[in-house]
């Protein structure tokens, strides 16, 4: 009887010892934060952009570079594979790997923010609230997108039900390595509409001291209008593009009469490149810091001379070559290098080194870039009026692109594009032209039409556009463009063709980092 | 009065019990002499017959069926001399503690139990027997001490943690640290620093000790807790082991006062014992660097280091209006005879900036006691000039132990201890190791040790020379830039002990202890590192001196000093406060004759908070009233470069434990003995699952000497005893990995501007629900056996372990957001032997010769490692986990011979011969196959072998240690390119000189100024040479650590001098290297060359004085 009591007591006070001491260990070991206040969410939603870009392999993946390798070394065993279109095995800043971690460590942060959000009473509990639940779909939705549109197959109607997609993430991940499933790409875009539309409602303005770093409504529209572009309903694009641009689109592109004054010359790159990505531009909608050398291997640096956006390319293909609206009369005039590389670039993303230590020299090389400009925005729109039909708005503005970039002041019209197309051949690896065979996903092109002449000239506008941005890479998924592995000889012309990827070649989706496919993340095909 | 109709009773019952039957019952009580204690579980046996009997917790005693004709018991007491007397009905027996025996009490910290009855691995030293003189931190005399343990002493600087394991490593990321029980409480570091950072030399190692603020007079004896049944009582925070330390307390009777002083002189090191190269032999060498293109005027003249020739062309340039003159005459007899001179110099800087100095401590303690207090208390001081310039440190402790019989029952015991530390050392910076070169560097280093080894012997030491294109001399440097450390540590504890009915003690413990220290960088006005922020003399040292700014806002500014005054002033603090609490209750019941219980059980919370402010402030002028004189450029440099202003840290520890653990013993010969503890922690986060573990232990013992059948053997078996365990016991694992739940901490990002800066919160790491403790299991096999009497006594133990659930990275998908990841993936396992011998020779009345050796062999293998490491992590420093290889492997790049241009070849991760094709980052898995093993930086073979004589007052111990299998990276001494303060070992003199040397040297060339040229990353190469299968040595060594005569003066002196005692010893230690390999060329194989504020164990002659009063 008596132990009876005594086990009783016993069992008691350890239950009792038990629940005491757990709120004794609930202290917290570390000055870890908790996001309890609308403050903190505003804050911790500011993390959910990545800071390693895709723009760098994107480039070198798409036909904007050429191997100069004969006279030109400056290289690297992770510039080799990329340009290879090989699979990646060394990790930097700017690998698949890097990519893929850092887009999801954004979608982690606006994933727990939304958590956060939720516990704090919704969106309901104030506009503040409201405007970051926003800003974290956007944010969502955004690096989804950057991701499926890297490692998988284009969007199309036909085979995106069935192509590999990527997993979407709505929720943060609590375990150490839990299993996925990729999904289907269709389903991926089907999410990333939801997300976007449910951020476009609340997004707004008022949180932010530096909104260019934030996604703000007029960055919303255009990447809205970009998304609705790849997701093939083009109505919305130009509903977002509208939004965007509002009534006088003149006002919202580059100021590149600015640029055309701004120092020419070597050390003087660096205050026009900064301009380049100034907030106080307009056209700059939303910026993104990236550890990325893109500022050195995109300028006039020796980094990755072997693979060069070179004259060759230049003069027949893009930005020095005849385009429908004339010839290389662009304000902010491309800078050539010849000599230590053959390289024509425009200087757009800056280089700058982070110090560390300063001793040792060693640090990190920076850059900023648009992720999302008017510019882009305005031939979003004046591509899905093609899809439309409606070539004569898709002129205006072709036109008005046109008139802020260069110093033409020729008009274009469908007529004199299809004029211009119908004398130029289809472009050859050794005979290069400034029109190539595109076979869009979304529906067959018939050539020497006038809707192909539309397409070829939008084509060629976006490419000169994202020169050094990574754009063309998704042009030429989008498009259906072939494209091709060139190594120059001591001339700089076409020497011999290494390699071909046609439109159906797997790697159009760049494959995984090894790292995740070693973590059991089904791989793509090859 | 009740006592005496007690033992009337007694008596009377006993005459009954006589008048019955042939036998007859004994009583008695066995005690010590020395305290009066009861001798718990001693054995009585009834000479010549089988019968015996064990006493209880009060030392009583019963044996029935004595037959009448037996005349003497044997008392036998583990750690007590055997005695023989008479039988009477009711005993009173006194035994004399044997300390030639191992002691016979094990102290777990919580508890104290007979050793006969303990299970585990344990081994216990008095510290008289440990203490090495004239080392202050006691942890450091461990050395050789134990089996199972090895002490190596990474830096000898006081403060610094010597790095201890038991019985090796248990953790990947862990630090693998034993955890310091000091007087029943739980010693908590005040900033954690990693298995790594302790070689590292950097400041922070200066408070990696736990214990150097206890003065080592003050400790009464180790003991060192090795396998999972000794310390499963600590569960979750035992796998790396436990030393428990006891200190000193009063006796009943016996009031003292000692006085203990010891002086010890330590020597300077000599450059006959390192292979440095004269200054004869190193202006050879410049005179070939000149000829290769380098030290020529154009770009040494300006260069950011420089010597003699820098010197030289500076002096060529000084022109002195007064005289005329240039202060060096541009003719090649001036410059010839200039560099003559340098030639003839052969500067000691060994003997210029070290010292001889004696470093004293005193120490008073006063002892005594009564029935109802016991008292113990000390004060000393340790004044250490410094053995090195800038290394002063003054130590202050006192240390008070009182005890207290309230009532017969009820008892309580205050500690209370306090020390005070200055302390000065060179000033340092971290250091930084370069992944992409491989280089290992420290900026503005002027630790001496590494000065005097790398610097040229040519320079002068009374001049200034260049550095970071300021002016430079070390003994300038040393008085302008220094760190000042206090160090304060206080505890207090009090102990209630109850004991309300016989067989049951409760006892509550509270403690609190509170450390504070305080770092001070003083960089003076003056100091090179000062100077360097403002040199821009000639507009090209403007345009490179990396410490210039240039403002990014204006594209056409010049370079210009954020430091234009004052020199720069860095403060850390780190406060440590804590608190514990322990409430326990034990009860020890013997049943009928054979059985005997004892049962503990409690519980226990411990906090901690730690608090940890750095700050750096600019332009303190030092030589101007100290005022803060400071340009708002080095806000807007460091606001750019997102560095930091000033850091603050908070990190709280709280832990929460219940603990039982019961040992059944019967008759004294078959124990069992088993544990449970239950640990929470909230390291692991807030998630009430992941932060319990349950740890337990079953574990038994036979006392075969007590078996009858042995008994026949004695004395040449008296000891024999056979124990095993089996246990799981865990750690938290690194602190930095506790993310159980989401991390989110903050940041602020990177902008190109300071004008668009904002603060973010950002998940620092994302959640882990299934982070647990790391864990180990570990099978102990193992007997103890004395021989003729007790004169042999062997020791011996096998053990097995299984560490799982240890931290390491695995790759995950990475759709979280992180494709690396800190998790409970890997696994080590281990197994290893060790053994104790000591033997007493030869013992005869006047003289005396015993012998000790001690061996531990210990093999690990990491057995699961998800994933591998850079290059650079593998080849550098202390190595690193691969699995199947040791934890801390070190594997080195394959050297393939010098090419015909005297470069070094080696292999690669393709498979080529290449030069400079090193990829010291690359972590690919598949591509690390090339890099060759070349051993453990962990000793495997460890022990010691020691010889003591005594000669009537005189003792001679002479004490060697030694450390087998591991390897040492030889210091990283090839560059690309040397400069005029480079100093050379003399391998340089085999050095590739012209074709065809290839075939015969493996030393490189010195590459000349066009191989610089045209291998345009000759560093790689140098860097991969110094990481290559050619630089690694064997860190085998025999050290001859002790030698020492002491001499206790005869009582008839002292008597007439007023003392009870005096003693004299002089002793030696680390006197030399027995064996070594000869590639270390003088280098101490257990310490780490890294600068900063690391210098070696000196050689050292310390005598003591002892006084009692």
């Amino acid at each position: 009887m008596k132990t009876f009591k005594i086990s009783y007591i016993l069992a008691a006070t350890v239950i009792f010892g038990l629940s005491a001491c757990n709120k004794f260990l609930d202290t917290t070991p570390d000055n870890r934060a908790t996001v309890d206040s609308e403050e903190k969410v505003i804050s911790l939603v500011g993390s959910a952009y990545s800071e390693n870009d895709h723009i760098l392999i994107a480039e070198f993946y798409s036909d904007n570079v050429d191997n100069y390798g004969v006279q030109y070394t400056g290289t690297s065993r992770f510039f080799d594979s990329i340009y290879q279109w090989s699979e990646l095995q060394e990790s930097n800043n700017e690998s698949t790997e890097r990519i893929w971690g850092s887009y999801y460590s954004a979608i982690a942060a606006a994933n727990q923010a939304i958590i956060a959000i939720d516990e704090l009473g919704g969106p309901e509990r104030s506009t503040a609230m409201s405007q970051a639940l926003g800003e974290a779909y956007l944010c969502r939705a955004y690096s989804h997108f950057i991701l499926v549109n890297m490692f998988c197959l284009q969007y199309n109607k036909k085979t995106s039900t069935t192509d590999l997609g990527i997993p979407y993430m709505t929720k943060p991940e609590t375990t150490l390595a839990p299993q996925y499933e990729r999904g289907n790409v269709a389903a991926v875009y089907a999410q990333i509409e939801e997300d976007l539309e449910k951020g476009l409602a609340l997004v707004g303005d008022d949180n932010y001291t530096v909104p260019k770093y934030h996604f703000n409504k007029l960055a919303a529209y255009a990447f809205a209008a970009r998304f609705y572009l790849f997701y093939e309903k083009y109505d919305l694009v130009i509903k977002y593009a509208d939004m965007c641009l509002g009534s006088s689109p003149a006002t919202m592109l580059r100021d590149y009469d600015v640029l055309a004054t701004m120092p020419n010359g070597s050390p003087q790159q660096q205050p026009t490149t900064l301009h380049y990505v100034d907030p106080s531009v307009n056209a700059n909608l939303l910026l993104f810091t990236a550890f990325s050398v893109m500022g050195q291997a995109f300028g006039a640096y020796g980094t990755a001379s072997m693979y060069s956006h070179g004259s060759y390319l230049a003069t027949y293909e893009d930005c020095q070559a005849a385009q429908p609206w004339g010839t290389s009369a662009y304000k902010d005039a491309p800078s050539v290098y010849t000599g230590s590389m053959d390289r024509v670039i425009f200087w757009r993303c800056p280089r700058i080194f982070q110090y560390t230590d300063p001793v040792a020299g060693i640090g990190y090389v920076r850059t900023v870039y648009p992720a999302l400009s008017t510019d882009e925005c305005l031939l979003n729109r004046a591509e899905a009026y093609v899809h439309l039909g409606d070539y004569n708005k898709a002129c205006d503005d072709l036109n008005l692109w046109v008139h802020n970039c260069n110093k033409t002041k020729d008009v274009m019209t469908p007529e004199s594009i299809k004029a211009f197309y119908d004398k130029v051949d289809y472009w050859e690896w050794n005979k290069a032209t400034v029109k190539k065979h595109i076979n869009p996903v979304f529906g067959a092109v018939e050539e020497g039409s006038q809707e192909e002449a539309m397409y070829q000239c939008i084509v060629a506008a976006k490419r000169i556009e994202s020169l050094g941005l990574g754009q063309r890479w998704f042009d030429v998924k989008r498009f259906g463009i072939e494209i091709h592995r060139r190594s120059m000889n001591m001339a700089g012309k076409p020497e011999t063709l290494t390699d071909s990827m046609p439109i159906d070649d797997p790697r159009r989706a760049m494959q995984l980092p090894v790292r995740v496919i070693a973590a059991g993340i089904t791989p793509n095909p090859r | 009065m009740s006592k005496k109709i007690c033992m009337v009773l007694v008596f009377l019952l006993t005459m009954a019990g006589m008048l019955s039957a042939q036998t007859r019952t004994v009583k008695g009580n066995v005690v010590f002499s020395e305290d009066g204690q009861p001798a718990i579980g001693a054995y009585v046996s009834v000479e010549g017959t089988k019968i015996g009997g064990i006493t209880d917790v009060d030392g009583n005693f019963q044996i029935t069926g004595v037959p009448a004709s037996a005349k003497f018991v044997v008392v036998t007491y583990l750690g007590a001399k055997e005695k023989k007397v008479a039988i009477a009905d009711v005993m009173k027996i006194i035994v004399e503690p044997d300390s030639e025996v191992l002691e016979g009490v094990v102290v777990t910290g919580m508890q104290k139990m007979d050793k006969r009855m303990f299970t585990g691995s344990a081994t216990k030293i008095s510290a008289n027997d440990a203490k090495l003189d004239g080392m202050a931190d006691i942890s450091r005399s461990l050395e050789g001490k134990v089996a199972g343990v090895s002490v190596q002493n990474v830096s000898g600087t006081f403060g610094t943690a010597p790095k201890i394991r038991v019985r090796g490593s248990t953790s990947i990321y862990g630090s693998s640290k034993p955890l310091w029980v000091v007087d029943g409480v739980i010693m908590e570091d005040v900033v954690e620093v990693s298995a790594e950072d302790l070689s590292s030399g950097d400041a922070n190692t200066l408070i990696s000790s736990a214990i150097a603020g206890l003065n080592s007079d003050d400790i009464e004896s180790f003991d060192i807790l090795k396998d999972g049944s000794a310390t499963s009582i600590y569960g979750a925070r035992a796998m790396a082991g436990v030393i428990v330390v006891t200190t000193k307390k009063g006796r009943a009777g016996q009031n003292h006062i000692t006085y203990n002083g010891e002086y010890t002189m330590r020597l300077k090191p000599m450059y006959s014992t390192f292979n440095i190269m004269n200054s004869q032999d190193q202006m050879g060498i410049y005179q070939e660097l000149q000829q290769k293109g380098w030290l020529n005027y154009a770009h040494t003249s300006t260069a950011s280091d420089s010597g003699v020739y820098g010197k030289m062309y500076q002096l060529l340039s000084q022109y002195d209006p007064s005289t005329g003159k240039f202060a060096l005459a541009n003719t090649p007899e001036a410059k010839a005879e200039y560099l003559r001179a340098a030639e003839y110099r052969n500067t000691d800087w060994f003997d210029r900036l070290f010292s001889t100095a004696i470093q004293h401590t005193h120490s008073v303690s006063i002892s005594g006691g009564s029935d109802k207090t016991n008292y113990y208390a000390s004060m000393s001081i340790m004044d250490d000039p410094g053995w090195t310039n800038q290394s002063k440190v003054q130590r202050y402790t006192a240390n008070m132990n009182l005890t207290y019989k309230i009532f017969s029952n009820l008892s309580l015991n205050l500690i209370s201890n306090a020390s005070y530390r200055k302390q000065k050392a060179p000033g340092t910076l971290s250091s930084s190791i370069n992944a992409v070169t491989g280089e290992v560097k420290r900026d503005f280093d002027i630790n001496p040790y590494s000065y005097a080894l790398n610097t040229s012997r040519t320079l002068d030491p009374d001049e200034f020379y260049t550095r970071n294109y300021a002016p430079f001399n070390i003994m300038y440097e040393l008085d302008n830039n220094y760190l000042d450390l206090d160090v304060f540590n206080f505890r207090n504890q009090a102990e209630l002990k109850y004991t309300p009915i016989k067989k049951v003690e409760l006892s509550a413990l509270a403690s609190v202890k509170y450390s504070q220290t305080t770092r001070e960088h003083n960089v003076l006005d003056n100091s090179n590192q000062a100077l360097a922020y403002r040199e821009m003399s000639t507009s090209t040292i403007r345009n490179s001196n990396p410490f210039l700014y240039t403002d990014p806002d204006n594209p056409y500014s010049l370079p210009e000093t954020v430091l234009p005054h004052g020199g720069i002033f860095q403060r850390t603090d780190n406060k440590m406060y804590g608190w514990d609490f322990r409430a326990t209750a034990s009860y020890n019941d013997q049943f009928g004759e054979d059985h005997m219980l004892n049962l503990y059980g409690g519980m226990e919370v411990n906090s901690v908070d730690r608090h940890a402010v750095w700050f750096r402030g600019w332009g303190m002028q030092y030589d101007m009233g100290e005022i803060a004189n400071y340009n708002y450029l080095v806000f807007k440099k460091s606001s750019e470069d997102g560095a930091d202003y000033y850091t603050m840290g908070n990190s709280r520890e709280r832990r929460a434990a219940f603990f039982g653990t019961g040992t059944y013993s019967f008759k004294g010969r078959y124990i069992v003995n088993g544990t449970v503890r239950y640990e929470g922690s909230n390291r692991l986060g807030k998630s009430r699952t992941a932060r319990w573990l349950p740890t337990w232990n079953v574990s038994g013992r036979w006392n075969a000497h007590d078996e009858p059948f042995m008994k026949s053997l004695y004395p040449y078996v008296s000891h024999f005893a056979l124990k095993a365990s089996y246990s799981l016991t865990g750690e938290s694992g690194p602190s930095w990995v506790n993310n159980s739940e989401v991390k989110i901490s903050s940041e602020i990002p990177w902008r190109p501007s300071s004008g668009l800066r904002e603060s973010h919160l950002y998940i620092a790491s994302l959640a882990n629900e299934d982070l647990t403790f790391e864990k180990k299991h570990e099978l102990n096999i193992g007997f103890e056996s004395g021989f003729f009497d007790n004169r042999i006594n062997f020791a011996f133990d096998w053990y097995k372990r299984n560490n799982f659930d240890l931290i390491g990275l695995t790759n995950t998908p990475g759709v979280g957001g992180e494709v690396r990841k800190y998790g409970n993936i890997a696994s080590m396992k281990s197994n290893g032997v060790e053994l104790s011998l000591t033997t007493t020779n030869i013992k005869t009345k006047d003289f005396s010769w015993s012998t000790n050796f001690i061996y531990s062999h210990t093999k690990n293998e990491v057995t699961d490692l998800l994933t591998s490491q850079r290059v650079i992590d593998l080849i550098s420093g202390t190595g690193f986990a691969q699995e199947g290889y040791p934890n801390h492997s070190i594997f080195s790049i394959p050297f393939k011979g010098l090419n015909s241009e005297g470069l070094p070849t080696f292999l690669n991760e393709s498979g080529n011969v290449t030069v400079t094709d090193i990829n010291f980052q690359n972590s690919d898995p598949d591509k690390l196959g090339f890099l060759e093993y070349s051993g453990t930086s962990e000793p495997t073979d460890v022990g010691s072998f020691g010889n003591t004589f005594k000669f009537k007052r005189f003792t001679l111990n002479v004490f060697m240690t030694y450390s087998f299998g591991n390897v040492i990276r030889l210091d990283p001494v090839f560059k690309n390119s040397y400069s005029d303060l480079s100093s050379m070992p003399k391998e340089f003199k085999n050095r590739w000189v012209v074709p065809g040397d290839e075939n015969t040297t493996t030393v490189p060339v010195i590459a000349s100024r066009w191989q610089n040229k045209k291998y345009t990353s000759l560093s790689y190469a140098y860097n991969a040479y110094n990481y290559s299968t050619e630089r690694i040595a064997s860190g085998d060594f025999i050290r001859m650590k002790e030698i020492s005569l002491s001499y206790e003066l005869p009582s008839k002196i002292v008597k007439a001098m007023k003392m009870n005692s005096m003693s004299l010893k002089l002793q030696a230690t680390n006197l030399f290297l027995v064996y070594a390999d000869k590639k270390l060329n003088g280098q101490d194989p257990e310490f780490f060359n890294t600068g900063g504020v690391a210098v070696p164990v000196p050689k050292q002659f310390t005598l003591t004085l002892k006084l009692g009063l």
